[in-house]
């Protein structure tokens, strides 16, 4: 198992519970793996947080083009008579 | 039954889609008469929609109500802070769906590097730890022809923007403050 996973693994808690716990005395012992393990964990910060603007991104598209095109007519006219009211 | 785990084929457009046209409605007339303008409720059913997927793609999630129930249970918790707040501050922006916590400009920077420089590394990682999709998902989303060579791939992205990502945060005097 390669390292990046092996920090996975323990970042993520997943796989073997024992493994976990060898990566984690390892990651107290190792300053470079420390150091791995800590930019790992903001890697994945990162990426959630790019796949949430991705489907934000995705959702207003798809709003956009309900209230825009004529064959989604109906969808509109009826939200706007619920405002109407 | 949620409309991912019964069609887990189907894009996640059309499942956006059928979220618009079966549930916004029904979001609409509760809204409406709470108070809420159409701006506003397209607004919250956004974050609705962000939040509920969100947990149908967390690992350890088990519907057992339909998406109509979630997503308009998700509209009325939403309402409820939103008109709080509003009584506050006047500001839908208070409302932050992102565990709380504003970006930081560093993070912006870091972000907006990242989409430029290393979009299809992105594009991948997030669709299996975001997106939550199998190795075989993956593999037919990016075109590789098995499991493994979609995990290897995976793993150098995930070196490759780890090592970015360390490189520009410590560029960036007030990232880690």
């Amino acid at each position: 198992m390669t390292e990046t996973k092996r920090l996975e693994n323990w970042l993520l808690e997943k796989g073997d519970i024992g493994e976990r716990l060898i990566t984690e005395a390892h990651v107290q012992l190792n300053t470079d793996l420390k150091d791995k393990g800590k930019w790992q964990s903001l890697t994945y910060k990162m990426v959630h947080l790019y796949g949430r603007q991705e489907l934000i991104a995705e959702i207003k598209k798809v709003e956009e083009k309900l209230f825009s095109e004529a064959e989604h007519k109906n969808f509109r006219e009826r939200i706007r008579s619920i405002f109407r009211k | 039954m949620p409309i991912i785990a019964k069609a887990p084929t189907k894009s996640r457009n059309a499942v956006i889609t059928d979220w618009y046209t079966k549930v916004f409605p029904k979001a609409c007339t509760y809204l409406h008469k709470k108070g809420a303008d159409l701006e506003t409720s397209k607004e919250l059913f956004q974050q609705a929609i962000v939040i509920y997927y969100e947990k149908i793609t967390s690992e350890h999630f088990e519907p057992r109500l339909s998406d109509e129930a979630y997503l308009m249970g998700i509209v009325k918790k939403l309402w409820l802070k939103y008109h709080n707040n509003v009584t506050q501050t006047d500001a839908l922006e208070t409302l932050e769906i992102r565990d709380g916590h504003p970006l930081e400009p560093a993070a912006h920077k870091l972000m907006a590097f990242l989409k430029s420089s290393g979009e299809k590394c992105m594009q991948l990682l997030q669709s299996y730890y975001y997106e939550n999709l199998s190795m075989k998902q993956l593999g037919s989303r990016f075109g590789f022809r098995t499991e493994r060579s979609a995990t290897v791939q995976k793993f150098k992205c995930l070196e490759k923007v780890r090592n970015t990502v360390k490189e520009k945060a410590l560029s960036y005097e007030d990232f880690l403050d």
